[in-house]
């Protein structure tokens, strides 16, 4: 008892002293769900928000000691040559993608790779999460996303994979553990994790 | 040694040490630089922000910007970007600077609208601040695709109850309007009108400025809304104003006949506003009124009365609006008194400057004539306090009050001179400059102060680029006046005085005063002065000097009237010139001189007595022709007849004294007496024939000898025994004395035949004499010159040989005898008139050479005339032969355009009237 006491006194002390902070930066092509996630984490509940992001936005969200800073970015065509200023420094890219919509797989492929070959985000581990896997024709295997994302080929950086589902909360809390778990900045060691709906692979 | 300084050290109390540096320091923004604020700003993307930090580094970037430093597209970028990371801080301070600065970066930074989504986030914020400061920023960045998407934020923020954030919505949606990207602003009518029953009077005031601008184009709707305003009052004065601002111009818009009605109860609402609390909304409707077309006077009064007793009494500031209206009132209605000068008093001594200039200025428009003097006298000590740009405006006043007045010029102009001789700046003294200038040409009578009062100044300017605008206003003024000699001298001042530039302006200035109306003396001292320019210093002025030298002797070699300035330099000072004055030819002064150097014998005195006198006309022409000019004028005067008859010109005989050389060869002529003239010689064959025959006719007292001129171009013969035949029983009083004939004459040898004729006393005739030649020809071969000497009788007929009054005119006597008084003593009794038409010439030069040449007489006074003028006097005088008879002739030429010729009308008198019948016959 009085142990425990002690422990949460100690951590609150810690958290007061060396609060945790880390900085994200949500992209991917529009509609695909990044401004309903972001809100997901931020408040834990799901609101199907239709309103498309013009520029940016900025949430805060303390999880687990944590403070994330989430730069929510606009999917439009117009803001993806902006999305670099906001991943600049950050501690994860989270790549989100609309797994429904095979149309635009090439475009949202182009645009990922596109954004990870900029020479100021080396190193910078990527969160990939194919999104709104509660749709019936949804692409849910991890291991045919990383092929068709050709996520195999990103040797430099920390690659993960999940498949969620926002509304759904499918695979929500998993990510938001690897998130925390990346607040250190980034080492040169590069690995490659591969999570599905049943965890890391 | 360490103790003991930081002793030293704790002797003095920091905090007084740093109290003094901090008033040092005057501005903390001192010295800063864009490239280490731009640096300083990259903190923004700091993974923990540091907001005091931050907000120091966007004041800095603020204050850059605003004071003009430009930022480049991509600095302005860079650094907007990183300021759009402030967005996660939420304090309010540097909230506020956030949104200041991307207002100020928006024009400069691309991609602006990235920050849209974070401001419409505090559109709908539940702070004011944040709501109504975004909301402008909002649309200062938004463009026209994006506008339809923030509409209904801005729709309802127009009907918020807080005034700040509907003022925002209201002001940012005029902004749109303005920028062309609000079409949707146009749907929002019915929230604006609702909006202007706010109970804020500044959201009523922005509400009606928006409504009035989304309908201004719809000319019913606007006065609908005005008529409803007006009728039903309105809170805020400043809306109150604008509302005056909308009358007028819709009273503007409409044509009186179309609707009086209306107008009618728009102008009872502005007059109703003369009586608002609110001073501006006096001020308004005051300035209102008087700017309506067309109104009437008592209605102009009445406002001018309020405003002058209401208004200033105020404040500094409201007293400042009304000397305005009252100033405009003087604009518009400029032939208006409506006030007294002396009520004005106060205003000259009050503290602030700018009333003092405005109500100087008013009045000086809007007083009476006889008040200004009074006025002027009151104000000038006053005047002479105030700063150069005030002034300015009280000398433009007093200039456009010359206009107005121009009787009054002479004390305005007083008040002119006075400040320009005050001290002052550039633009003040321009100022005074200008009014002179333009006063110059606007009342003429003034032309004479003016030029004496920019004389004076430029005595001791220190502008040169006043100096030499007013030296060269001096040019173009100066000779006009009646006495240039004094602008002659003040410009020349400046030469001797002034820097590079004011001297080149004033030898310009200085050749303007060569032009044709100046007297030979003016023109005489101003070529004296431009020789002395001519080894000044700076490149600019020799060179002008030198052209304008060079153009003068272009000009007066053209007159045929030469001041041989050339000469005149590479010379010796001491020109021939100034030697014209002695009766003694020249040539042989100097010969004499040089003897008397020769000998070298210089206990005896040169004796200019043994120097022979000159005939001096002769002796002239025979020199220097140059003299001629010099001579010419000696002291002319605008009335003509007043120059010495001595004063010749233009007698070419240059061709004499070869001619007379041949003369000399002849023995036999030598008891003839002396010759006393000589014709030019004349053609008696056409070029190209068998024989060139010239004659040339020598007068003597009793004798007239003909000297002829043979040359054969016929190779094969030689001619013997030439001799002219004269026939003279056409002729009335000739007769035949002596013929000298040619013995041999070869080919292309020519050979001189002379006449003897004696003149009959009484006698000048006048008529043609036919001639020709007779000879014995003998054949001959041009290649061995042998002579076939079987010659025999030939003759060849030459033209015929006239005779004419100019072969009996020679150069008048009495030399120093003014024209007028000669003509005078000969007296009307001897004078003949007449009137020819000469349709050969088509000119007056043309048709005066050719007189001058049938008369023989020398031209006394207006030798040079202009081929384009179109009438000319010229006098004319000479004497005949023997009697010494004097004939004096006036010459009025004019040119008749109808007839295309020039008619003359000839006075002639002198002593004898056969005499002058003789010589109007000659012409005839």
């Amino acid at each position: 008892m009085l142990s425990s006491i002690w422990e949460q006194l100690l951590a609150w002390l810690k958290s007061l002293f060396f609060e945790q902070e880390m900085e994200l930066a949500v992209l991917g092509l529009q509609n695909a769900g990044k401004t309903t996630l972001v809100n997901l984490f931020a408040t834990g509940t799901f609101t199907e928000d239709r309103i498309p992001t013009v520029g940016f936005n900025l949430r805060k969200v303390r999880k687990g000691g944590v403070t994330l800073k989430v730069w929510d970015l606009g999917g439009q065509q117009r803001f993806r040559s902006m999305w670099e200023r906001y991943c600049r420094g950050v501690h994860v890219i989270v790549f989100v993608l609309d797994a429904a919509d095979k149309d635009r797989f090439s475009t949202a492929k182009l645009e990922l790779l596109e954004i990870l070959q900029r020479p100021s985000l080396a190193s910078i581990p990527l969160l990939f999460l194919a999104n709104k896997s509660d749709l019936p024709d949804a692409l849910v295997d991890p291991q045919e996303i990383i092929q068709t994302f050709d996520l195999k080929s990103i040797k430099d950086r920390e690659v993960a994979v999940y498949s969620v589902s926002a509304k759904n909360r499918t695979n929500i809390d998993t990510v938001l553990r690897w998130l925390i778990s990346h607040n250190k900045k980034p080492t040169n060691t590069t690995s490659h994790q591969v999570g599905s709906s049943n965890g890391l692979v | 040694m360490a103790a003991l300084a930081s002793l030293g050290k704790d002797d003095l109390p920091p905090s007084i040490k740093l109290k003094n540096e901090d008033d040092l320091a005057v501005s903390p923004f001192l010295g800063i630089e864009k490239g280490a604020v731009l640096q300083e700003c990259r903190i923004f993307n700091d993974l923990h922000l540091k907001p005091r930090k931050c907000v120091d580094a966007l004041v800095r970037l603020l204050y850059l910007v605003g004071h003009g430093e430009k930022l480049s597209s991509t600095e302005a970028t860079e650094v907007f970007f990183s300021i759009t990371k402030l967005f996660q801080s939420n304090e309010p301070t540097l909230r506020r600077l956030v949104y200041l600065s991307i207002k100020e970066l928006a024009g400069a930074a691309d991609e602006v609208i990235i920050v849209t989504n974070c401001l419409m986030k505090d559109v709908n914020s539940r702070e004011d601040m944040f709501r109504a400061n975004a909301t402008r920023v909002l649309c200062r960045i938004t463009d026209s695709q994006m506008v339809s998407q923030i509409e209904r934020y801005l729709k309802q923020e127009i009907v918020d109850r807080n005034p700040v954030v509907a003022s925002a919505a209201l002001v940012s949606g005029q902004h749109l309007l303005l920028h062309n990207k609000g079409d949707v602003v146009r749907r929002w009518v019915s929230e604006v009108t609702q909006a202007l029953e706010h109970p804020s009077p500044m959201v009523q005031y922005h509400a009606l400025a928006l409504l009035y601008q989304i309908r201004q184009h719809d000319r019913l709707a606007v006065s609908k809304l005005v008529q409803g305003l007006a009728r039903s009052g309105i809170r805020s004065a400043f809306a109150c104003c604008l509302l005056i601002r909308c009358i007028l111009r819709i009273i503007g818009e409409t044509s009186v006949a179309e609707s009086m009605n209306e107008q009618r109860s728009y102008f009872e609402f502005i007059e109703s506003c003369l009586r608002h609390p609110s001073d501006m909304v006096v001020c308004e409707a005051a300035r209102a009124i008087i700017s309506v077309p067309g109104i009437s006077r008592e209605e102009v009064k009445k406002t001018v009365t309020v405003v002058n007793s209401h208004l200033l009494r105020r404040g500094s500031v409201v007293r400042h609006a009304a000397l305005r209206i009252l100033n405009r009132a003087t604009y518009l209605y400029p032939n208006q008194q409506w006030f007294d000068p002396f009520d004005f008093e106060d205003f000259l001594h009050d503290k602030n400057r700018a009333i003092t200039t405005l109500a100087i200025a008013t009045v000086l428009r809007g007083a009476r004539e006889q008040t200004i003097e009074g006025f002027l006298k009151k104000i000038q000590a006053r005047f002479m306090e105030l700063p150069d740009e005030f002034r300015v405006q009280i000398v433009e006043a007093v200039h456009s009050l010359v206009l107005k007045y121009p009787n009054s010029y002479y004390s305005l102009l007083n008040f002119l001179g006075s400040s320009l001789r005050e001290e002052g700046g550039f633009e003040f003294k321009k100022a005074i400059v200008d009014a002179y200038f333009s006063l110059l040409n606007e009342v003429p009578q003034s032309k004479e102060i003016c030029l004496s009062h920019l004389c004076e100044f430029i005595e001791d300017c220190e502008h040169p680029f006043l100096s030499a605008r007013i030296l060269h206003l001096l040019g173009q003024e100066g000779p006009k006046m009646p006495q240039p000699g004094k602008y002659i001298r003040y410009i020349y001042n400046r030469i001797i005085l002034e820097n590079a530039a004011v001297r080149a302006a004033a030898v310009s200035s200085l050749a303007r005063f060569l032009d044709e109306n100046s007297t030979s003396q003016t023109r005489k001292a101003i070529v004296v002065l431009l020789k002395q320019c001519l080894y000044d210093s700076d490149d600019e002025v020799r060179d002008r000097a030198s052209y304008f030298l060079h153009q003068c002797q272009q000009k007066t070699l053209e007159e045929n009237s030469l001041i041989n300035v050339d000469e005149e330099l590479s010379s010796s000072p001491t020109t021939i010139k100034e030697f014209s004055h002695l009766p003694y030819s020249l040539p042989e002064l100097e010969n004499s001189l040089v003897d008397y150097l020769k000998r070298e014998d210089f206990n005896e005195e040169f004796n200019i007595a043994d120097v022979p006198k000159s005939d001096r006309n002769l002796e002239v022409s025979e020199h220097i022709p140059m003299e001629r000019v010099t001579e010419k004028t000696q002291e002319a005067s605008s009335e003509w007849g007043n120059v010495l008859l001595g004063s010749v010109q233009g007698r070419d005989l240059s061709h004499w004294q070869d001619k007379n050389s041949h003369l000399l060869e002849m023995k036999e002529l030598a008891s003839l007496g002396t010759l006393l003239k000589s014709s030019p010689s004349v053609e008696l064959t056409e070029p190209e024939t068998e024989y060139n025959v010239t004659c040339l006719k020598h007068t003597y007292r009793q004798h007239i000898v003909l000297e002829f001129t043979i040359m054969s171009t016929l190779e094969d013969q030689i001619l013997e025994n030439v001799y002219i035949v004269a026939d003279l029983s056409s002729i009335e009083g000739l007769e035949l004395v002596k013929n000298v004939p040619i013995s041999l004459l070869k080919h292309g040898i020519p050979e001189r035949a002379f006449v003897v004729l004696k003149r009959l006393e009484g006698f000048y005739p006048i008529g043609d004499v036919p001639c020709e030649i007779r000879y014995i020809v003998k054949e001959m071969n041009p290649s061995t010159g042998e002579v076939d000497e079987r010659g025999f009788d030939e003759e060849y007929k030459l033209e015929d040989l006239s005779f004419g009054i100019s072969d009996y005119m020679l150069p008048i006597q009495q030399t120093n005898v003014l024209f007028k008084d000669m003509w005078d003593k000969f007296g009307s009794q001897n004078e003949v008139r007449e009137t020819f038409a000469l349709s050969m010439h088509q000119s007056i030069p043309s048709a005066l050479s050719a007189v001058r040449e049938f008369l023989g007489m020398t031209v006394v006074e207006g030798a040079q005339v202009s081929p384009y003028a179109t009438h000319h006097i010229s006098l004319f005088a000479g004497s005949l032969l023997t009697d010494d008879d004097s004939v004096l002739v006036v010459c009025y030429a004019e040119f008749v355009k109808e007839n295309q010729a020039v008619v003359l009308n000839l006075t002639v008198r002198s002593e004898d009237l056969n005499v002058s019948e003789l010589v109007t016959s000659a012409i005839a």
